[in-house]
């Protein structure tokens, strides 16, 4: 026959904190956070104050940079403008190259007109067939980007008088 | 006993309601305020450098006088209209041409193109300057001569150490002379009066601190038609209508 062993051991009684060591607990953890609370309120009032006093010294830095610097600025607005003003160029003088280097044995100018970058020529040539190799001439330079021939006709010498516009890039 | 049960849930409570509410917008101001420090304080470095480079720039004008009057030259703080008609017809006498007429306006204004939109802090006081622009002074000269010395006037008038751009320019026989020419030219002279009341802090003269030379080299070595200045010589006559 089995022996079954039914005495009762005694078992452990659960541990419980204690209610004031709780409340303790609790309490630290509130004085903590009101404690932390205090803190980031100095902090930030601290913070403002160094916000505004870096503002301040910054307003001082600005009104010393824009106040004492005139001069500099105006020579560094001089060299911007003077910078561009160099850069435009000088399509009077760069023409007459052109031309010089363009212009047929047969052909002569009797007027020359820039404005805005179109040159207005009337050029008298001997006949039309030197009147079309001097356009083709024209249409070859790359510094002309048009070629336009107006009106043509004989003069009382028997020479062609035509009015051509080139468009100077 | 009842109330003794209830204070450490309510405690609890409080801790979770200030936590929520009261500390962590707190310490969230905390870090919003410490950004705005840490800009406010770059936006204060960067500008003490700034000024540390502008006193920088004002030494170098001051050791090179020399850079700032040749811009003052080819960009002068007024028209000087005494100057253009002064140095046109010397200028075209001496190529042997005939000035016939020359007149001067002084009507318009040009902005420069490649100026940079300026950004301002309002907030800060910053004041945007006005855009940069030159007046110009529009002349119109009439003279005469040969082709040769047309030519030459107009390439010595590229060199002129001032700057001017021709705008028209028209050329027909002369009726006087055979073999002359006679022209007649509209050019503009510009003028920087400068003098800005609003200055950029952003302008990055204070962030490179040097000036840009190659512009003043440019004038100095490609430019080489000197500006003549006028010299009025003796004045005073008793009777101002006697010639």
């Amino acid at each position: 026959m089995t022996n079954i062993n039914l005495a009762t051991s005694s078992l452990p009684q659960k541990q419980r904190l204690p209610y004031k060591t709780g409340i303790i607990s609790i309490a630290a953890v509130l004085i903590i956070l009101v404690g932390g609370y205090l803190w980031l309120t100095m902090e930030n009032n601290k913070t403002a104050a160094t916000i505004g006093e870096v503002n301040n010294n910054y307003q001082m830095e600005y009104q010393k940079l824009t106040t004492s610097n005139k001069e500099i600025v105006d020579v560094q607005n001089r060299i911007k403008l003077a910078k561009d003003l160099l850069a435009e160029k000088n399509i009077a003088l760069d023409s007459f190259p052109a031309l010089e280097k363009d212009i047929l044995p047969g052909a002569y100018l009797t007027a020359y007109s820039l404005v805005e970058g179109k040159l207005s020529l009337s050029i008298i040539t001997d006949n039309f067939d030197v009147l079309a190799r001097q356009l083709a001439s024209f249409k070859k330079d790359s510094f002309f980007s048009a070629v336009t021939v107006g009106k043509s006709s004989l003069n009382d010498k028997n020479k062609v008088m035509s009015d051509v516009t080139l468009n100077i890039n | 006993m009842k109330l003794k049960l209830l204070i450490a849930p309510l405690l609890v409570l409080l801790i979770i309601v200030m936590a929520i509410w009261v500390v962590v917008p707190a310490y969230q101001e905390l870090q919003t305020k410490k950004g705005e420090l840490a800009d406010a304080q770059t936006k204060l470095a960067d500008i003490q450098g700034k000024n540390a480079l502008a006193a920088k720039l004002k030494q170098a004008l001051a050791d090179n006088p020399a850079q700032k009057e040749i811009l003052l030259g080819y960009l002068p703080e007024k028209a000087q209209e005494e100057v253009i008609i002064e140095n046109l017809s010397s200028l075209a006498q001496g190529e042997g041409l005939t000035v016939a007429d020359l007149s001067l306006s002084d009507n318009s204004q040009k902005n420069n193109p490649s100026a940079a939109p300026v950004v301002v802090d309002a907030s800060l006081g910053e004041v945007a300057p006005p855009v940069l622009a030159v007046n110009l002074t529009s002349t119109t000269i009439g003279f005469a001569g040969p082709y040769e010395k047309i030519k030459s006037f107009l390439g010595k008038l590229a060199a002129f150490k001032r700057d001017n751009n021709v705008i028209s320019l028209k050329i027909a026989p002369a009726a006087t002379a055979a073999g002359n020419l006679q022209a007649d030219m509209s050019l503009n002279l510009a003028y920087f009066a400068g003098g800005s009341s609003a200055i950029n802090p952003n302008s990055s003269i204070f962030s490179n601190g040097s000036f840009d030379t190659t512009v003043t080299d440019q004038i100095k070595n490609k430019l080489n038609t000197e500006i003549v200045p006028v010299n009025i010589g003796n004045t005073g006559k008793a009777n101002p209508f006697l010639p």
